[in-house]
């Protein structure tokens, strides 16, 4: 859907975005079921900006970060505990502690490193070739850290579960648990005061707000540092306290 | 040297290893022995640092594996039981990787790879078992280390190989090093090791010179193998 959006003329403008636009109005008025497409504006999410920032930023970056990040953790702990190939790494001069940093470092920084690398994928064409909607690239960049963020909060909650207890399947389980949770609890928040609650104050979902638009905000960059470092901490002390789970 | 005292460690199914006590001195090279189950494997992760005990203390060459494992792991050469290695990489990188790892050079894997015949330009994949357990050993033996832990050494390898691979263990003890080893058959550990402990449902059943036992043998007229398994079953 980008490309088009990308390389358009105004023509086609009017035909598939336009049209479009006015034939699923109707879809607008079901809050519960914007949120669950994770479109947070209807009328902007017809327009590159607002795809790009209000629903693929809001929904599908950090699902992909969550599941890039567990998937390449698991590589490098649990699973590679499961299937003996840790044995290896384990039998080197190498305490757990600088173990779990790396892999801690690499959690982190993988998932920021995709939403950059993406996001500049997607700017890429826009500034070379020029589009009839144009994209600021710093507020882009600071809504790509924010959801890259929320990704990683659940892919290094994954990685954590599955350092404390050396049982890889357990990264999905509470990585995308709890990311279905979250999900669950932005949909609902506007009908709900348990589910408003979590998303409020509890919620990576929750705390992407619009920083294309409104910039960083402090509170919603603290919230997701905070759970990244208190899931990291779970992890770090099940790692290099039990016995790993060799088979 | 290899000391292994009162180790107990349980997993969440009840089966582990009890109250082992086992020592290696330098310059010796002891054989473990043991069916499928009997704690071998436990017993050398337990003193690698990878499963932590309930009770015990493990130490190589006075250095306390649980407690200082990085210094510990300095010295130590260990080799797990079905070696899993990165499949996509070649000997050549392994060794480079394992030697850098431990600030070595690759020198004497690249010595021990043109005694057992080795292709180090062949990927992991490409090398069949008795191949790859050949580059598993030379990552464990890179570092010169001051005790081997060997669990099930030969597995996969041929005849001559084995061969070459005693005489290297072989050369190790002379040089001092404490090697402890793993194996399902007497007449394997006969060839290299001064004495040998024996393993059964977690408890070592014997800790004694492989002389001794072997004169036993010959006194009741039975021969290594049949005298190994006759004093397994009565224990």
């Amino acid at each position: 859907m980008l490309v088009p959006l990308a390389f358009m003329n105004e023509t086609v403008e009017d035909v598939i975005i336009n049209q479009q636009k006015e034939a699923f109005r109707g879809m607008s008025s079901n809050d519960t079921f914007m949120s669950f497409l994770g479109i947070s504006d209807w009328d902007n999410v017809f327009t590159l900006e607002g795809i790009i920032t209000t629903y693929l930023f809001n929904l599908f970056v950090p699902l992909l970060i969550a599941i890039a990040t567990i998937v390449c953790l698991n590589k490098m702990g649990a699973k590679a505990e499961e299937d003996g190939t840790f044995e290896f790494v384990a039998s080197l001069p190498l305490s757990r502690k600088s173990i779990y940093y790396t892999h801690s470092f690499v959690a982190v920084i993988l998932g920021i490193l995709l939403g950059f690398i993406w996001i500049n994928l997607i700017y890429a064409p826009i500034a070379i070739f020029g589009t009839t909607q144009d994209m600021e690239y710093v507020p882009l960049l600071k809504a790509s850290l924010q959801s890259s963020l929320g990704g990683v909060t659940f892919g290094v909650l994954g990685f954590s579960i599955a350092s404390f207890s050396g049982n890889s399947s357990q990264a999905w389980t509470f990585g995308m648990g709890v990311l279905g949770i979250e999900w669950i609890s932005n949909m609902f928040s506007s009908r709900n005061n348990f589910f408003k609650f979590i998303d409020s104050n509890l919620s990576s979902f929750g705390a992407y707000g619009n920083p294309y638009k409104d910039g960083l905000a402090f509170d919603d960059l603290l919230l997701v540092t905070l759970k990244i470092f208190l899931f990291l901490l779970i992890g770090y002390f099940g790692f290099t306290k039990r016995s790993l789970n060799l088979r | 040297m290899i000391e292994i005292k009162n180790l107990t460690m349980r997993y969440k199914n009840g089966k582990g290893v009890g109250d082992i006590n086992i020592s290696v001195d330098n310059g010796e090279v002891k054989g473990l022995l043991g069916p499928n189950g009997a704690g071998k494997s436990t017993t050398m992760r337990s003193l690698m640092g990878f499963l932590i005990p309930s009770k015990g203390t493990l130490s190589v060459e006075g250095i306390n594996t649980i407690e200082n494992p990085v210094e510990a792991k300095k010295i130590i050469g260990y080799l797990p039981g079905d070696p899993q290695l990165p499949q996509n990489l070649n000997s050549k990188s392994l060794f480079k990787l394992g030697a850098d790892m431990r600030s070595q050079s690759t020198d004497y894997a690249m010595e021990l790879a043109e005694k057992f015949e080795l292709e180090v330009d062949k990927t992991l994949k490409e090398l069949s078992k008795g191949n790859r357990q050949k580059v598993a050993l030379i990552l464990v033996l890179l570092h010169k280390p001051k005790a081997l832990i060997l669990d099930e050494p030969t597995s996969g390898l041929d005849p001559f190989h084995q061969r070459t691979f005693f005489e290297i263990v072989k050369e190790f003890a002379n040089n001092g090093a404490a090697i402890l080893l793993s194996s399902h058959i007497i007449s394997e550990v006969e060839k290299v090791a001064n004495s040998f402990a024996v393993l059964k449902n977690g408890k070592a059943i014997y800790d004694e010179t492989y002389d001794v036992f072997k004169n036993n043998a010959q006194s009741n007229g039975k021969d290594l193998e049949d005298a190994f398994f006759e004093f397994y079953e009565r224990n």
